[in-house]
């Protein structure tokens, strides 16, 4: 049963990254300190920002205790539109660009916005195509889980 | 069972992946000897991607089977069949090592670009390595490769269309102060042209400065030649002396962002796609007989509403010309987002082609208004959206006006998405689209789409793409491990 059940564990590819800022982070270093989450995303994309907001809203909530990673497919054309839209709407993460679309490929990823929850124990524990209202409680639901109901 | 004990072993080892089905069933055009005649069609492509990471190697294995008749492989550009691609990295500082096969990005920063269209092509048509070596300021970079098949690839020497036949890059980086990046690269670009090998040299510069409020990207480039008067266009320069500029210079204050683009080629480099346009990579290789163009973007907030304005114009002499001013109104006020966008666009000798048998657009204006609405419920949200395309064009030096409206209604739910879209064409042609998407757990998505599209050319942000038209049915069904 345990084998069955392994087979719809999603495990995770491990990435080294650098944010806007010019910093080096590693999945791996971020998953020591807790879950992260890994939102692919890019600056013309509609509903994109929807889910950027949630998880703005999700960070405030639990703070220190997660990572979140929002890497951008935008071209280096579009890529200055990031930074403002960035102040604007005070997303506090690692952003970075997805150069070639690698990450994402590594992940499946075929449609923005996608949602990811990582832990290092679990692997992947939740995706999420697309945009709904309900992600936020979604994925307050998955913490709740990980860190039990506080 | 063999399959789940192989996917098991395979996340056992730690690899991740996924397993890519698609199928289509389409309608397409084919030449008999009654003329041309509307049949259906297939197409297939399963395809296997596999990462592993050990230490500081990583990988990326492709598996792919394609199998469709050959027209249909002509319009959607693969020709290729039972692939095994394969990319193997080697991270360890101060070395990168990558072996690629058919797989490569190239972008800004690393030498001549590409259009994001090219990638797609290049992506399929080298195999070789490249690496880099980082002493102290320095970023020592070489790349080799030799093309594989792909889609404008022609084995055949004898044959003029694009020949690259081998490309070597050595390029060098420095980052002076932070913030302050230049770099330096040498190409060379072997073409066989008529049965003959043909060397193209290029060597350029580039400058990348950012501080404060302000960041300026430079690059210029010479192919190196003898100097020539270049007689024809449609082939590629034999040995000719050419240059290429681009600069970009990005202001950003707080919430206001302007971004100026200029761009020049002087018998640079191969024959370029249509119509002309700004590269967001900077200088393409692959670009670049007398073209000419610039871009200008502002973005900022007033009061709710984000305002973003593009005004972007490319020519190539006098025959060729692109130009487009593109205002994008968005304001995101929960459960409401509004989004509206006016586009100007006017085109000249683009090669744009229309009707059947395909007949040249010689000049387009382009009017297009867009709205969309979108509310969002506790549970899912509704989006409708329309489009109005005002156009004059001139074809065998008539006028031609008319509009076409285009309809759209999307429903978000929290498992995917449901759409449909519907348009008319100048000829009161239906066109229409049913598409969905469905995520199930976390492994499984799988979308299908059911429509009639028409192919055109389409320009967006200084890009422009030709999208082949498509009628029939489309699933795709992905499995993430």
């Amino acid at each position: 049963m345990n084998l069955i059940l392994s087979f719809f564990i999603l495990s995770y590819t491990n990435f080294k990254i650098k944010d806007l800022k010019g910093t080096e982070f590693e999945l791996d270093s971020l998953l020591e300190k807790g879950p992260v989450i890994l939102d692919f995303w890019a600056t013309w994309c509609a509903y994109c920002d929807e889910v950027l907001d949630i998880l703005k809203e999700i960070q405030e909530e639990y703070k220190d205790k997660i990572t979140i990673v929002a890497l951008s497919w935008d071209t280096q054309k579009t890529a200055s539109k990031i930074e403002p839209l960035v102040k604007s709407r005070g997303w506090d993460f690692i952003i970075a660009i997805d150069d070639g679309k690698k990450i994402g490929r590594s992940y499946g990823v075929l449609f923005l916005p996608t949602t990811f929850i990582i832990t290092k124990e679990k692997g992947i524990v939740y995706k999420k195509v697309g945009y709904n209202p309900k992600e936020k409680e979604e994925i307050e639901k998955v913490f709740e889980e990980i860190f039990g109901k506080e | 069972m063999n399959v789940v004990i192989c996917f098991l072993l395979i996340q056992q080892a730690g690899i991740s992946g996924n397993l890519n089905f698609d199928f289509w069933k389409l309608k397409y055009e084919k030449l008999t000897v009654q003329g041309p005649e509307k049949i259906w069609g297939e197409r297939y492509l399963t395809n296997i991607n596999l990462f592993p990471y050990i230490y500081f190697v990583q990988g990326d294995f492709e598996i792919r089977y394609i199998n469709s008749p050959f027209e249909v492989q002509q319009i959607y550009g693969i020709n290729m069949e039972k692939i095994f691609r394969k990319n193997i990295k080697i991270d360890k500082e101060p070395l990168k090592l990558e072996f690629f096969d058919i797989y490569r990005d190239f972008g800004r920063n690393l030498f001549a670009g590409f259009t994001k269209d090219e990638t797609v092509l290049l992506e399929r048509f080298l195999k070789g390595f490249s690496g880099n070596l980082k002493l102290g300021i320095f970023d020592f970079g070489f790349t080799y490769g030799r093309p594989y098949e792909y889609l404008y690839y022609s084995p055949n020497p004898a044959l003029s269309k694009d020949t690259l036949d081998e490309l070597k890059i050595t390029e060098v980086k420095m980052s002076l102060l932070p913030g302050i990046n230049i770099g330096g690269y040498h190409v060379f670009y072997d073409q066989n042209i008529f049965m003959e090998k043909k060397r193209a040299e290029f060597s350029g510069f580039t400058a990348d400065l950012k501080g404060g409020i302000i960041t300026i990207y430079q690059e210029y480039s010479r192919r190196r030649g003898i100097d020539k008067l270049i007689w024809t266009d449609t082939l590629p320069y034999d040995y000719a002396k050419g240059f290429a500029n681009y600069t970009q210079v990005v202001f950003s204050i707080r919430q206001f962002t302007i971004s100026t683009e200029y761009e020049k080629y002087k018998k640079y480099s191969t024959p370029y796609a249509l119509p002309p346009c700004i590269h967001p990579y900077g200088i393409s290789l692959t670009q670049g007989r007398d073209e000419e163009g610039y871009a200008v973007n502002i973005l900022f907030p007033l009061f709710f509403f984000d305002f973003d304005m593009n005004f972007s114009k490319s020519f190539y002499r006098k025959d060729k010309k692109t130009e487009e001013q593109k205002v994008n109104l968005r304001a995101d006020r929960y459960p409401f987002l509004f989004d509206f966008t006016f586009d100007n666009a006017y085109f000249k000798g683009a090669e744009i082609e229309e009707g059947y048998p395909p007949e040249s657009v010689q000049k387009r204006g382009e009017m297009d208004f867009k709205g969309k609405i979108q509310y969002s419920f506790p549970l899912i949200a509704l989006s409708f959206g329309t489009e109005l395309r005002k156009r004059e064009d001139i074809i065998n030096d008539t006028l031609y006006k008319y509009t076409e409206p285009l309809y759209e209604f999307e429903i978000l739910h929290p498992f995917g998405f449901v759409s449909a879209t519907y348009s008319q064409d100048k000829d009161k042609k239906d066109y229409y689209t049913f598409e969905t998407m469905f995520q199930i757990g976390y492994n499984l998505e799988i979308s299908l789409m059911y429509g009639k599209q028409r192919g055109e050319i389409k320009c967006s942000g200084g890009i422009c793409r030709y999208e082949p038209p498509f009628e029939g049915f489309k699933t795709k069904i992905s499995y993430s491990f």
